[in-house]
């Protein structure tokens, strides 16, 4: 009786998943999810970039670009079921709060917290790129362009 | 001394000489271009990616910031071949009182103050000689994927 009980929770939220993952193969605005993601990978990525520097008194300052960032994610999504903006929101909420911990824990210049907190930003950003297909998903913790486009500023022989 | 054949061709010839260079004298007007160049929306990127103009053309560049969400500071910068890594490093010694623009630095060609989302700013230049110049932003981290190719083509 209770070996039914799980195996149907586990048959719904398989149910649920795959609901969820056709959903997201069938986005209403692709290019502007994409373009979204990418900003928040890029905020996280400039506020890694800080740490070597130990130029923490700019993180604040990339939480407020990440809290800015978060609405374009909102608003790619804003056609989608009901059922798959929760779990987004849900998802990018975590990013969210892990971002607001950077920006608090600036303050203290305590390397070994800070580093963990911008790690953080990282691993939550991550099941939230998975939500969405491959496609769209940019590179995590790296500076730089869109995929398929070159990375790290000019060719060689324009440097 | 001048013999009476040669003070005649002078006389005959010179108004005619002196009127051939006057004429190659006159300086043609200066070519006035204006070029536009915008974020591309909120993403660090600019758009075009790729612009022109002749060899000592006066250059109006106007450059919009377009994004809607990210209040990210941006600038245009074009600067000399070459010397993409040592304005960079420089831009980020300069710090952001000063724009992230190191004042003097002779490898900077022209440059936009930054802006904000939503505005716009310009600066006007001579272009320099025939060429491939890139542009950037120098906001630190910003060029590794905000950056151009102004080329000059002779005029």
């Amino acid at each position: 009786m209770r070996h039914a009980r799980v195996a149907s929770v586990i048959a719904v939220t398989a149910c649920a998943v795959a609901v969820a993952i056709a959903q997201a193969a069938d986005l209403k605005s692709p290019d502007k999810v994409k373009d979204a993601l990418q900003l928040l990978a890029y905020v996280q990525a400039d506020m890694a970039s800080k740490l070597p520097n130990k130029a923490y008194s700019r993180l604040p300052h990339e939480n407020e670009e990440f809290q800015e960032a978060a609405p374009a994610l909102r608003d790619a999504i804003a056609g989608e079921p009901a059922a798959f903006k929760a779990r987004i929101e849900a998802l990018l909420g975590k990013a969210q709060a892990a971002a607001n911990d950077v920006g608090a824990l600036s303050k203290t210049n305590d390397e070994a917290k800070i580093s963990a907190s911008v790690t953080a930003v990282l691993a939550a950003l991550k099941p939230l790129n998975e939500a969405f297909p491959e496609g769209l998903r940019p590179v995590l913790g790296k500076l730089g362009p869109r995929p398929g486009r070159p990375a790290g500023g000019p060719p060689p022989d324009l440097r | 001394m001048w013999g009476r054949r040669q003070l005649l061709t002078a006389l005959l010839i010179g108004p005619w000489y002196l009127a051939a260079c006057g004429r190659s004298a006159v300086q043609r007007p200066p070519i006035i271009l204006d070029l536009l160049v915008e974020t591309n929306d909120d993403l660090l990127e600019f758009k075009p990616k790729e612009l022109s103009c002749p060899a000592g053309a006066h250059v109006r560049l106007t450059f919009r910031h377009t994004g809607k969400y990210v209040n990210f500071q941006h600038n245009w910068v074009l600067i000399r071949p070459g010397t993409f890594d040592a304005v960079i490093q420089a831009a980020a010694r300069a710090g952001e009182q000063q724009g992230w623009l190191p004042a003097g630095n002779p490898a900077i060609i022209a440059a936009t103050s930054m802006c904000g989302r939503g505005q716009s700013v310009s600066v006007e230049f001579d272009a320099p000689p025939p060429g491939r110049y890139v542009y950037i932003c120098s906001t630190p981290g910003h060029a590794a994927s905000m950056w151009g190719v102004l080329t000059v083509t002779p005029s």
